[in-house]
């Protein structure tokens, strides 16, 4: 069932690739150009999920004769736990500008892994340790220059 | 014989030495870090390789290089989620050899692999050098597009599972290395007014999202806290490596010859050679059907491949100034400003610095032996670390991961949206590797073709014009047509049953 | 209660980690500076970006990291730069082709969204061709371009409007060709065109020579002239166009150091004497010299007024070439 509506999703993507495609202008001298290689990989993923999608209709009907495992019962409340890291990224992306990456990613370790039921005190140690660990080499050794925190650099002119 | 025995002084003194362990090292870290990578490595040596003689410098870049490389598999092998592209090709396998409780075996033989396949690529770099070089210099974007598209078939030939599926995420590999600024008409694709998203999508993102996070939101969707990777006293790193390597020591030469080669020439590198060594390590096998299961021969192919593509790749940029890959692109650069102009003429007037540079390669793939091991055994953390307090510490990876790779909060954005595309389309048996094999070629394959389509005026019979090419092309579609000859061959014959049975169990 | 703590508590631990370091209130610089790179690590901008910034340490006492922002054929390095905060704590190193992208529609940036602080390097066009092709001159080359119909050679070294095809465009303009004579193969840069080149499978790469150099030093290629009013120190037997066919088209691209709108005038001025001071350091002199890169200084008010001049030179260029938007 899932398949049947995935390859649908899939033709329909190609579909909005194709048209999005054809808005794009063509090379000198030559009868196609960038729009070419989108129509293709658009065309690709129509025929595909065709196949796809077809091939579960026959499924489908067998569906009925014999009961399959997967369709049996769904874990929704497991669904909604396991977006639970896509709302920290996300929740990291907004605040890390005003918090700094190392207090953000302190707080997303902490938040899962308790919810994993990992001890109080372990889950904190194990998350400033390993948050100011990252900061600390990825900032002062790889130079890469992970968000301070505004928060705290203002605070702290003012503190002097 | 003076010059010979210069080299040698220049390489065995304290101070080189060092320099090749804390880079060997340094190079571990970063390849076994996803998002971070082997050029990047390479890039933040530079500054460092001013203040150092060229020997020291030198030995830096290869050692850090080849261990990056290598170290790409751990996390590979015990996570399933792979450090490097080069390890995205036969991941599966060595996850699936984790969860049969031989990881150590796995990442052994792997690393002995590795070993003798930069010794090889080496050998080549010594003795063949300026023929390989003038060899390569005859790929060009006619050349080029054929080998991308004998790479993507075999992603397609060496899938598990449902071919249609393998292909559809090929589809969205090759979707996302269409947006950005189209290197052809400067015309912005799919880049929806975001200026960061003309720049293209990275791999690394891509590849974080699709292995790590998706790995993650499996773990917090399943709520079993048990270890997917057995801890067993017998798996040992190097006992059962030797016999491995004999029993596919035709793997070994293949798979380094044939990265060796891929990675000379100067529009492909060890990836590509990874790719292409598994799948026909997998089409040549005896043992196909237990491909995809766990099966130590696709590690051996494309492990020997990967690491001497980093070799080779050295070939033409000593012989031609040409890099072979983004690491030597660096490289080229270091050489000059140490007074060793790339050229033909390197080998006969370089005297004792050429030795010295070979000598350098030597040690520093030799010295991933024992830091390789011990990185190996150390790796046993992953094992131990219950995953509830291990899985959040891989997110904050991801996370400064994908953001290191261009600094830019845009990627970390990339690696959230591919995570849930690659989260629904694995819970419906999905392949992902394929996905990302196509977003490391389709910017070769379109630019390839579009630039030849340029060249020829638009003459689709150009790409059989050139020798090397006609050969390339022919060979892609006889690869492409092989399984239906074989299909109507049978049927011809009509045997009743299948030719291949499992030979063993 | 319990978490409040816990979390004051964490803020506290990590705010003092990251507090520590910052040094109190002090003259500029006084903290680390960034230097935006809109081309790839290991290229020519990216190996005179680490070089200028390795003497720039010296000169400042503080580090300076080099960040590769790259892609989009230069649109998204000279974005960042434009848009971080002006406080003299991120630089870029910008490039020509903030003259070239906004006339292609590319972008809305032009030269003025940027504090000019000084230009530190001009490397003129060459024309460098297989050394076994089908030129031996500029002469034979212009009139066998002119003899045979459009179309029929390739040239290749950077992507669509970048430098060299412009620079190139422009010299067919010159010579009173049609700028698209020369069919113009994009690419990823000046090294996988010199590939080419050497595959047999292009003919003409107008890069700047020290790009060709390993090429030419290999006998694959040869540099017949360059678009320059002298010759080049490192490359004493090539001549200028105007010594080859009598023209005085000269073209190039120019590299220098800059920062967003809108900078402080006192740190430009400390920035300018840092960067002229490393600019005329050993380090970056005889790096520039090695490599074969011409150094070229101006200070920020004439680097303004090249990068105004060059504007309106490429813009024409642009328009003439039918890239325009």
């Amino acid at each position: 069932m899932r398949d049947f509506l995935l390859g649908l999703a899939f033709m329909i993507g190609g579909g909005v690739v194709i048209a999005v495609a054809q808005t794009y202008p063509t090379m000198p001298a030559l009868q196609f150009g960038p729009s070419l290689f989108p129509s293709l990989i658009g065309g690709g993923m129509v025929i595909g999920g065709l196949v796809l999608a077809l091939t579960r209709v026959g499924q489908l009907k067998n569906a009925f004769a014999g009961p399959r495992s997967q369709v049996a019962s769904y874990d929704y409340r497991g669904l909604l736990i396991s977006l639970l890291p896509c709302a920290l990224v996300v929740f990291y992306i907004l605040a890390s500008e005003f918090l700094g990456a190392a207090l953000c990613m302190a707080a997303s370790m902490l938040v899962l892994m308790l919810i994993r039921g990992a001890r109080l005190w372990l889950s904190l140690l194990v998350s400033i340790i390993v948050a100011a660990a990252i900061y600390v080499l990825f900032s002062r050794y790889l130079l890469i220059p992970l968000p301070e925190g505004t928060l705290f650099s203002q605070t702290l002119t003012f503190a002097w | 014989m003076d010059d010979f025995l210069q080299g040698l002084a220049m390489v065995f003194n304290l101070q080189t030495m060092l320099v090749i362990v804390a880079a060997a090292v340094f190079g571990l870290f970063v390849g076994a870090i996803p998002g971070l990578t082997a050029t990047m490595a390479v890039a933040l040596l530079v500054p460092i390789t001013f203040y150092m003689d060229a020997t020291p410098a030198i030995a830096a870049i290869v050692a850090t290089s080849a261990m990056a490389i290598f170290a790409g598999d751990i996390p590979g092998t015990y996570l399933n989620i792979p450090g490097t592209p080069a390890s995205a090709a036969y991941v599966g396998e060595s996850y699936r050899l984790a969860q049969k409780g031989r990881a150590r075996e796995t990442l052994g033989t792997n690393l002995v692999c590795s070993v003798i396949g930069g010794l090889f690529g080496t050998m080549v770099l010594v003795f063949v050098s300026p023929s390989l070089a003038e060899m390569a210099l005859n790929f060009s974007s006619f050349e080029y597009f054929w080998l991308a598209l004998l790479g993507l078939s075999s992603s397609i030939f060496i899938a598990i599972g449902s071919r249609v599926k393998a292909f559809l995420s090929l589809t969205v590999g090759l979707l996302l290395s269409t947006v950005g600024l189209d290197m052809m008409s400067g015309a912005p694709r799919f880049t929806f007014g975001v200026p960061d998203l003309m720049a293209g999508i990275n791999f690394i993102p891509v590849m974080i999202g699709m292995f790590a996070l998706n790995e993650i939101m499996m773990f917090y969707g399943s709520r079993v806290e048990e270890r997917h990777v057995p801890v067993t006293a017998k798996d040992s790193v190097f006992l059962k490596a030797p016999g491995h390597i004999k029993t596919y020591w035709r793997n070994v030469l293949r798979g380094s010859s044939l990265g060796t080669l891929i990675g000379a020439l100067p529009g492909a590198g060890a990836d590509i050679a990874a790719w292409i060594a598994y799948a026909l390590g997998k089409s040549r096998s005896r043992e196909k059907e237990k491909y995809g299961t766990g099966h130590i021969e696709g590690i051996v192919d494309a492990s020997s491949a990967n690491n001497s593509g980093i070799s080779g790749a050295w070939v033409p940029a000593l012989v031609f100034g040409i890099p072979g890959d983004t690491i030597t692109a660096i490289v080229i650069g270091v050489l000059y400003m140490k007074g060793m102009n790339p050229g033909p003429t390197i080998f006969m007037n370089g005297g004792g610095q050429v030795y010295a540079l070979f000598t350098v390669f030597f040690v520093a793939n030799l010295i991933m032996l024992p830091i390789g091991y011990l990185a190996i055994r150390a790796s046993k953390v992953f094992i131990l670390t219950p995953r509830k307090i291990l899985m959040p510490v891989i997110l904050s990876f991801c996370i400064v991961g994908a953001f290191a790779i261009n600094n830019s909060i845009t990627d970390i954005w990339i690696m959230l949206i591919i995570g849930l595309v690659a989260f629904v389309l694995a819970r419906n048996d999905f392949p992902m590797a394929p996905a990302i094999l196509g977003l490391v070629l389709g910017s070769t394959l379109e630019n390839s073709f579009m630039s030849s389509m340029l060249k020829s005026n638009g003459d689709l019979l150009a790409f059989f014009e050139r020798p090397i090419s006609a050969a390339l092309g022919a060979m892609v579609i006889l690869i492409w047509l092989l399984p239906s000859l074989i299909r109507l061959f049978r049927r011809w014959r009509s045997t009743p049953q299948p030719s291949h049975k499992p030979r063993s169990s | 209660m319990k978490t409040s703590i816990t979390r004051s508590h964490l803020a506290g631990l990590l705010g003092l980690s990251l507090l520590l370091p910052l040094p109190a209130m002090a003259d500029y610089p006084e903290k680390p500076i960034t230097l935006i790179v809109p081309w790839a690590a290991g290229g020519g901008t990216d190996a005179t970006a680490r070089t200028i910034a390795a003497a720039l340490e010296e000169e400042l006492g503080q580090t300076v990291n080099v960040v590769n922002r790259t892609g989009g054929s230069g649109v998204v390095g000279h974005t960042a730069m434009a848009m971080a905060k002006p406080d003299g704590y991120t630089l870029g190193l910008i490039t020509g082709e903030i003259n070239m992208m906004h006339w292609q529609g590319l972008t809305q940036l032009t030269y003025q969204d940027y504090t000019p602080i000084a230009q530190i390097n001009y490397d003129y066009a060459g024309i460098q061709v297989a050394a076994d092709g089908p030129f031996d001159s500029v002469e034979s080359l212009v009139e066998q371009v002119k003899s045979e119909p459009a179309r029929t050679y390739t040239a290749s070294g950077t992507g669509q409007g970048g430098v060299w095809h412009l620079a190139f465009a422009g010299f067919l303009l010159d010579q009173g060709m049609e700028a698209d004579r020369v069919s113009w193969i994009p690419s990823q840069g000046s090294a996988p065109a010199m590939t080419e080149m050497a595959a047999g499978s292009i003919d003409i790469v107008p890069s700047s020579v020290p790009e060709g150099r390993s090429m030419i030093e290999a006998g694959k290629a040869k540099s017949l002239a360059i678009m320059a009013p002298e010759r080049l120190d490192s490359f004493p037997d090539v001549p200028t166009l105007k010594e080859a066919i009598g023209s005085d088209y000269a073209i190039g691209e120019w590299r220098g150091i800059a920062g967003p709108k809108g900078m402080d005038p006192a740190v430009v001025e400390t920035l300018e004497k840092a960067v002229e001071a490393a600019y005329n350091s050993d380090t970056y002199q005889n790096f520039m010299a090695k490599q074969g890169f011409g150094t070229e200084w101006r200070g920020a008010d004439d680097f303004g007024k090249l990068m105004a001049e060059q504007d309106e030179r490429f813009g024409k260029i642009v328009e003439q070439v039918g890239l325009a938007k």
